[in-house]
């Protein structure tokens, strides 16, 4: 029989904030999907005839936001909240990430040009005729923020997910 | 590389979240050690190797001899 050392009382449980970490990044995921939802054609309900969405679309939106791009950020760079395999589990996705940046535009682009050349229209289908839409500045910065915390959560929980098994 | 860590867990009837607040890391770092998806660092093996009261080799095997 191994006798452990147990000098200091035994705790019950791990520290809260490693708990904490993982159980927001659940949250952040859950959030992510939704976030991508509007990508399906009608998934999300139509404007009223004067632009206007329902209330509770609008309030459903604004917590989206919130864990998008105000929780995610905060788990990304709270070092604090990573204990050793979280903090591997930051640097294998970080990995990946660098790949996808890469690898990514260079993809959509050549998938785009796909659509383009056998839908044979001058409007490609939703949602690759978003690549003809003029954006400002400001609102491409937010759409890659937006993708880059989304994929940051995709792939941290898949890594743990393919951990796990 | 390999571990004892689940059958030292174990003998001492620890669950993992046990052993996971004695280490001072989650119950997912115990779940991947113990599985092997994880090497601990080096302080976090010597915490290991203190609280069995056990030497670091007698608990990790790295495959030499």
């Amino acid at each position: 029989m191994i006798v452990p050392d147990n000098t200091s009382s035994q705790k019950a449980d791990s520290p809260l904030r490693f708990r904490l970490y993982f159980r927001l990044m659940d949250l952040c995921l859950i959030a992510s999907v939704l976030l991508l939802l509007p990508l399906i054609p009608g998934a999300t309900p139509a404007p009223g005839p004067g632009g206007e969405y329902p209330t509770w679309f609008l309030l459903y939106g604004n917590i989206l936001i919130f864990i998008g791009f105000f929780l995610t950020p905060v788990l990304i760079l709270a070092r604090f909240m990573r204990d050793e395999y979280a903090e591997q589990l930051f640097r294998r996705t970080t990995d990946v990430l660098v790949y996808l940046a890469v690898a990514l535009p260079t993809l959509l682009f050549w998938a785009a040009a796909l659509v383009f050349i056998i839908s044979r229209t001058e409007q490609a289908p939703y949602p690759f005729s978003l690549f003809m839409v003029e954006v400002t500045w400001w609102s491409a910065t937010a759409q890659v923020y937006k993708i880059f915390c989304i994929a940051f959560v995709v792939i941290f929980q898949f890594l743990r997910w393919r951990d796990s098994r | 590389m390999n571990n004892r860590l689940k059958v030292l867990r174990a003998m001492n009837d620890w669950s993992q979240a046990e052993l996971a607040a004695q280490l001072d890391v989650s119950r997912q770092a115990v779940n991947a050690i113990e599985t092997g998806k994880h090497d601990p660092s080096l302080p976090l093996a010597f915490r290991i190797s203190r609280l069995f009261n056990l030497p670091i080799e007698e608990i990790f095997d790295d495959g030499h001899e």
